[in-house]
């Protein structure tokens, strides 16, 4: 993404760069920019892909009856949606994040291991065509929802064995690269950048990397049963063996509830850079966000029993988890409240980034209630597997983590690319996107309420209204993300010069030591912080 | 956070790349270590759910529905329509049984005709009210039964009387009826 040829010979390192041709430059570089430019270009194909799956979804659902697709490819669709969206978009885009800013917030030359970081996003490659390929081979791709719950999951052909090998390399192209993360922080900050001066990004993802390297093995471990189950004759979820399927649920969720935190946790970071560059003020309490990260990590762990409350668990079990589940709202709350005070007073101008992050700020809001109305054991039990349900998480994972990466993007392109965007197109963009996302998933909850099961691509007569204007929203939604590519796209080419420091009161390191556009090589000398004032 | 950090020592490339390697190292181990964890849920998953009794393949449990507190005494009577020319009798006169308990008697039939023949028995009971309690689970009655010239057969009867009988009948007669069904099956 970066034009590094044309500035090369401005780094203030004197290095050049004549080595290999752009081809070889992709599969050698361990340059922390190239790897992470080649992931954010990655999840955002990605992104369109996954974005396909759910414009046929949404086709589909456009009328009752079977219109567009077969029940079993619609199946396959809404799994492999979810896949390619958690797997191939979001995550591997907030590691093109952390790949790119990491080491310029902290004052590093490079990630702590460059050949890994490279090895991490090309094993993600073969993962991802083994995803897709799973479509055309017989019996298709899985179909049983990106849970894999057994006994449907032991059913499936010879795709769901492909879907299960590609989540095993890409939990270990996430370990890897989140081992290279956590290495970096913890040892590679420049003298005087103390943890507790790093900037909420770097915090967030250092507690994230955490994160997966705990949860990744447990994934790994439980799909490992599953293809044990299929193929060697274990019974760990099979019931005629006397296994229990029910214990595939814990195990997954145990992995899937910290999941759902690396999802959004770096989009918190995001949030806290954007918000106060944005107010003109240091971030409120920075404090009590590094303890409220740190809180919400630790809750992940002793909250999967409520995506499971329907499977007959004891009624103790259902209040310890409808408590803990209640208990992460204090944090997350903590962290609401300190963006709203950063925001309080402050000179606050609305270019597309910030807009990104105020919509970020009410529409994840939304969804935290919605899933704060889910925790109670009584309601969800009637709203378990119902629309309510996808209304809640696209509430938090599309203005949630995708609107932080879109503010990300627009935020530090003109860092990078030493060019700016159009902020016209980035403001439709963002305005698009507000309206039609609304559209698309608001009547959702209407239709979880009145009793639309998920994972069906039929539906009884009464809910055909909001369907139809959801599919409307969604074909909106999904074709109003091409500006951004084209926003993007021609700011690389063409955009204007940006300033030397496009927001004049972003503070980390990037915007105060380096010079726009950041050079190819930055921080060979680790700037000395020593004495100097916190950022924030 | 505003203190100033003057005297830090800054670490030689050399120590970085020595400080990466054992936190490389350390967090390697976390990936076994979470995959040991995951391995160890199958048996923790096992053992909580039978420390709080919820376990899907728990044995069988006693049959706690039988009243120990008394005797019925349940007799077999076999009889035969008047035309029908099989030997028929209940090879125990009569038991002794708990109300709720579950018993197996058996009657045997022999067929003492030069021909196969087919006979089908109906039950009744004595007092009538005895009826509603009596419970068979498995039977001979109802259903035909042909022998062949000669034959003879066991026929089981699986019952239990329901504990919630009045303690009024202490005896119930149980009586079944063979009928000569050939002529009509012959015909169906």
């Amino acid at each position: 993404m970066a034009s590094t040829t044309a500035h090369a010979h401005d780094s203030h390192d004197g290095h050049d760069h004549h080595g290999p041709g752009p081809w070889t430059r992709i599969f050698t570089t361990t340059n922390h920019k190239d790897i992470g430019s080649m992931y954010l270009w990655f999840s955002l194909v990605m992104f369109f892909v996954g974005g396909g799956m759910a414009l046929l979804i949404r086709a589909e659902l456009f009328q009752p009856g079977l219109q567009v697709v077969q029940p079993e490819v619609f199946n396959s669709l809404t799994t492999v949606h979810a896949l390619v969206m958690i797997f191939g978009a979001v995550m591997p885009a907030f590691v093109g994040f952390a790949n790119w800013l990491i080491p310029l917030q902290i004052g590093a030359a490079d990630m702590a291991f460059p050949r890994m970081n490279n090895w991490s996003f090309w094993l993600m490659i073969p993962a991802t065509v083994l995803l897709m390929a799973s479509f055309f081979v017989p019996g298709g791709a899985a179909a049983s929802g990106w849970t894999l719950y057994p006994p449907l999951v032991t059913q499936g052909g010879i795709g769901v064995d492909m879907t299960i090998l590609a989540i095993h390399i890409l939990g270990a192209s996430s370990i890897m690269g989140s081992i290279n993360i956590i290495t970096t922080i913890l040892n590679m900050r420049a003298p005087g950048m103390t943890l507790m001066r790093m900037p909420m990004f770097v915090w967030t993802w250092l507690i994230t990397a955490y994160l997966i390297i705990a949860v990744m093995p447990v994934l790994a471990g439980c799909i490992t049963m599953l293809l044990t189950d299929r193929h060697f004759g274990t019974s760990f979820f099979n019931a005629a063996g006397g296994g229990d399927p029910t214990m595939f649920m814990h195990i997954f969720w145990f992995f899937g509830h910290p999941e759902v935190y690396i999802l959004i946790l770096p989009a918190f970071g995001i949030m806290s850079q954007i918000i106060p560059a944005f107010s003109r003020k240091p971030l409120f309490g920075y404090a009590s966000m590094v303890y409220a990260t740190a809180s919400i990590a630790i809750l992940s762990f002793i909250v999967w029993g409520h995506h499971m409350f329907t499977v007959g668990m004891p009624a103790a079990g259902q209040l310890f988890f409808m408590y803990a589940t209640m208990l992460i709202a204090v944090p997350t709350g903590v962290k609401i409240f300190n963006w709203i005070a950063t925001m309080w007073r402050g000179s606050i101008s609305f270019e597309t980034p910030m807009l990104f992050a105020i919509g970020f700020l009410c529409m994840f809001t939304l969804g935290g209630f919605s899933g704060l109305v889910l925790s109670i054991v009584p309601v969800d039990i009637t709203l378990h597997n119902t629309y309510y349900v996808v209304a809640h998480f696209h509430y938090v994972l599309f203005p949630g983590a995708i609107w932080a990466l879109m503010a990300g993007v627009y935020f530090w392109l003109p860092k990078w690319t030493g060019r700016m965007y159009s902020e016209s197109l980035g403001k439709w963009h963002f305005w698009l996107s507000a309206i039609s996302f609304n559209i698309t998933f608001f009547p959702q909850h209407f239709l979880g309420l009145a009793g639309m099961p998920r994972h069906i691509p039929d539906y009884a007569l009464q809910f055909a209204e909001w369907n139809a204007i959801s599919t409307v929203g969604a074909f909106i939604l999904g074709f109003s993300q091409l500006l951004f590519v084209y926003n993007v796209w021609s700011c690389i080419r063409s955009g204007e010069k940006a300033k030397e420091r496009q927001w004049e009161s972003a503070d980390s390191l990037e915007w105060t030591h380096l010079p726009t556009p950041v050079p190819y090589h930055s921080f060979e000398t680790p700037p000395d912080l020593r004495g100097a004032k916190a950022a924030h | 956070m505003s203190q100033t950090i003057e005297d830090v020592e800054v670490d030689t490339p050399q120590e970085v790349r020595e400080n990466n390697r054992v936190t490389l190292w350390k967090l390697l181990l976390i990936v076994p270590v979470m995959l040991a964890f995951c391995a160890s849920l199958v048996p923790l998953y096992r053992q909580i759910c039978e420390v709080l009794g919820i376990t899907a393949t728990r044995s069988l449990v006693e049959n706690t529905q039988v009243d120990n507190s008394r005797l019925v005494k349940v007799e077999f009577d076999a009889s035969l329509n008047q035309k029908f020319a099989w030997r028929f009798e209940p090879v125990e006169r009569n038991v002794e049984i708990h109300p709720g308990a579950i018993v197996t008697i058996n009657y045997r039939v022999t067929n003492t005709l030069p021909y196969a023949t087919t006979g089908r028995a109906v039950p009744s009971f004595g007092p009538i009210e005895s009826g509603l309690y009596f419970n068979k689970i498995e039977c001979f009655c109802f259903s035909n039964q042909t022998l062949q010239p000669g034959e003879t057969r066991d026929m089981p009867v699986t019952f239990f009387v329901d504990p919630k009988m009045p303690r009024n009948i202490g005896s119930i007669a149980l009586s079944y009826t063979f009928f000569d069904v050939t002529e009509s099956v012959k015909k169906s």
